[in-house]
């Protein structure tokens, strides 16, 4: 474990560029693994990437392990066949039908070139981590955070005791029940930013991926011109009930670059805001069971990020 | 204790509960005193010193805009003379009182050493790094002066700032760059509590936990709501609204996640901001009591129905024990003082 922050893996850099290919909502089971597997075949060809992502409700909760386990031996497959590192964090459905996160985690963790961590036991959920991207000489170009943006809402307010809904009839952001990053992963990424930035006497360049959106996200479809958003939405941006300040933490620290969510079937969307590249990105696997793609990350050697649409 | 707890609990004098072992916030705003003008209206004094002598608090705050200012304060004379008048009862009884700046006070803040020079002033600058003037912890102390057990509560005061504008420069970018058109529930472009000084709140309470092995219940008082304020007047019935609810809450464009801090830290009992004069709406959100105080400056738009402030009340034998209502002006004076000489 490194000393001053908690980071065990690095992704080293071959050439000037980093393709980061990031799928979501997999929805992946016994029906559907196989034909995943080949979908996931067809966009690693096509993009060549050096990290796979999978961004969340890669499958709807496994009951055990070993469920998990065999679905896992299947979509991963394409990727450990081309030896290609990877890493994920959960959505809102991977833990739902009986198989918690952290043992979960143990199972993915477990599979060849997997560089997610399960985090530290301080901050909230399971997969808070983060991989820095070292260029050519070793030095980092860009921290990539892995975050786990939890499930319902209802877990938030079991976890410290609410004694009312935080859903109301009239929220703030979200109608939908969800949980997302809490204030204390702020901190993470907080403490963790301002202890790169002391090791290395300057802002290392950030980028977030999660699977729920933050409240911030849903700013970019509602002010399309002045964000300058591309692609489209044509969903509500279903986003977190209760705001944990990630993006407030973000603009005031000044080093992250982009910041991307799924958790959307159709929306397709990324704009501009405080400097930020902020999207959502829609779903691998679609209602009635065909795949759409996924999102193609493109990293310089200054810690640019770059994203495209990458259609299967 | 760490240097961060240290800063976080010194003060310029240790404030105690009463001997009844209870201790009693009185939190006011938005006097909107124009000191440019020959004097402020004299019912503010008058208001202020009913409230407190009605209710004995034992801190008053003001939560911002004690100056109605758009083009500067002028001379810190005309602001030592405005506050020796207003807080005259203070000085004189030896009340503790303190303040945060609001949108209508100075930009950079009303001069932090006016205020000091005020001996039962306990507001402070804050801590070196935090964003503003005027973000700091009050502890409160048992009344026999007794520290080891820790603070009976914790008075967090937070500079809300002004604009999502200002806050924009602050970060190094420009003006316009946060500003948009359409956001979800914020009229005017306003800032609030930053994400630095959320985690300030954040770090000292978890550092006042460790060394005392208990969570110091507090309150935290700022000028400007903070969003989840919002969530009071559109969901009256399910956090069980009560109060005046008479305009829009100036809400900040950005969340910073103070009301989310205070809710994982467990030891913030209510949330109290100005700004909205004929606002005094007060509800139940996830275990914390989101409030507006109501304006008390007769220098500005007001409302005789609502003039007044918060009381909150903590007790030193029972960490669980808080009430907190609001106090009327109404009730302690009569119609004739309340309209003034010019009605």
């Amino acid at each position: 474990m490194n000393q001053f922050v908690p980071y065990n893996k690095t992704l080293r850099m071959r050439g000037k560029t980093c393709r980061i290919l990031t799928v979501g909502t997999l929805y992946a089971d016994a029906a559907n693994r196989g034909r995943i597997a080949d979908a996931l075949s067809v966009l690693l060809d096509k993009t060549s990437p050096d990290l796979v992502f999978l961004c969340g409700d890669i499958t709807r909760g496994a009951g055990t392990q070993d469920e998990l386990r065999r679905t896992l031996d299947v979509i991963l497959a394409p990727v450990i066949g081309r030896d290609l590192p990877w890493a994920h964090v959960f959505g809102d459905m991977d833990c739902v039908n009986g198989l918690p996160n952290e043992e979960a985690m143990e199972v993915y963790r477990s599979f060849p070139n997997c560089m997610s961590e399960a985090g530290e036991k301080s901050v909230d959920g399971c997969g808070n981590y983060i991989l820095p991207v070292l260029g050519e000489d070793g030095e980092p170009v860009l921290c990539l955070y892995g975050l786990d943006s939890h499930s319902a809402v209802q877990g938030y307010e079991a976890d410290y005791g609410s004694p009312t809904r935080a859903r109301l009839s009239n929220p703030l952001y979200g109608k939908y029940y969800l949980d997302g990053i809490r204030f204390n992963q702020s901190m993470f990424y907080w403490r963790t930013s301002i202890a790169m930035e002391r090791e290395y006497g300057r802002k290392i360049p950030a980028m977030f991926l999660f699977h729920t959106p933050v409240p911030e996200m849903t700013y970019i479809p509602m002010n399309q011109t002045q964000t300058n958003m591309e692609g489209y939405q044509w969903e509500t941006v279903r986003c977190q009930v209760v705001a944990g300040g990630l993006f407030t933490a973000a603009v005031e620290r000044g080093d992250v670059r982009a910041m991307f969510a799924g958790h959307s079937e159709r929306n397709d969307f990324h704009g501009i805001y405080g400097r930020i590249l902020m999207g959502q990105m829609r779903d691998f696997t679609l209602p009635d069971g065909s795949f759409t793609g996924g999102t193609l990350f493109e990293i310089d050697a200054d810690g640019n990020v770059g994203v495209s649409h990458a259609a299967i | 204790m760490t240097e961060l707890l240290h800063s976080a609990l010194r003060t310029k004098f240790p404030l105690r509960c009463g001997d009844d072992g209870k201790f009693r916030v009185l939190c006011v705003s938005d006097f909107h005193a124009r000191l440019e003008k020959e004097r402020w209206d004299p019912r503010l004094k008058c208001s202020l010193e009913a409230l407190i002598r009605a209710h004995q608090p034992n801190l008053v705050f003001i939560a911002g805009d004690l100056c109605h200012e758009e083009e500067g304060l002028g001379s810190d004379e005309r602001l030592r003379e405005y506050i020796a008048d207003v807080m005259e009862l203070c000085e004189r009884e030896g009340i503790a009182w303190a303040h945060v700046p609001g949108n209508h006070d100075r930009e950079d803040g009303i001069p932090p050493y006016v205020f000091e020079e005020f001996p039962m002033c306990l507001s402070q600058r804050g801590p070196d790094g935090l964003s503003g003037y005027g973000t700091y912890a009050v502890p409160v102390w048992p009344h026999d002066g007794s520290t080891e057990n820790g603070p009976v509560c914790v008075v967090w005061a937070f500079d809300s700032h002004s604009s999502v504008g200002r806050y924009a420069e602050r970060i190094g970018m420009n003006p316009g760059e946060l500003d948009l058109p359409n956001i979800r529930f914020s009229y005017d472009g306003y800032d609030s509590v930053n994400f630095n000084q959320a985690a300030w709140y954040w770090e000292a309470s978890q550092e006042l936990e460790s060394v005392y092995g208990r969570k110091i219940p507090g309150v935290m008082l700022m000028h400007a709501p903070i969003a989840e304020h919002f969530l009071i007047p559109t969901n009256p019935w399910q956090t069980g609204m009560t109060g005046e609810f008479d305009e829009a809450v100036g809400g900040a464009v950005l969340n910073s996640g103070l009301f989310a801090a205070a809710y994982e830290r467990g030891d913030i009992r209510e949330i109290v901001s100005g700004h909205d004069h004929i606002n005094s709406i007060s509800g139940m959100y996830m275990g914390i009591r989101l409030t507006e105080d109501g304006g008390l400056g007769f220098d500005v738009y007001g409302d005789n129905r609502i003039r007044g402030g918060r009381l909150m009340e903590f007790s030193e034998t029972d960490p669980a024990y808080y009430e907190s209502r609001h106090v009327y002006i109404k009730d302690l004076l009569s119609p004739d003082e309340i309209a003034g000489p010019n009605a």
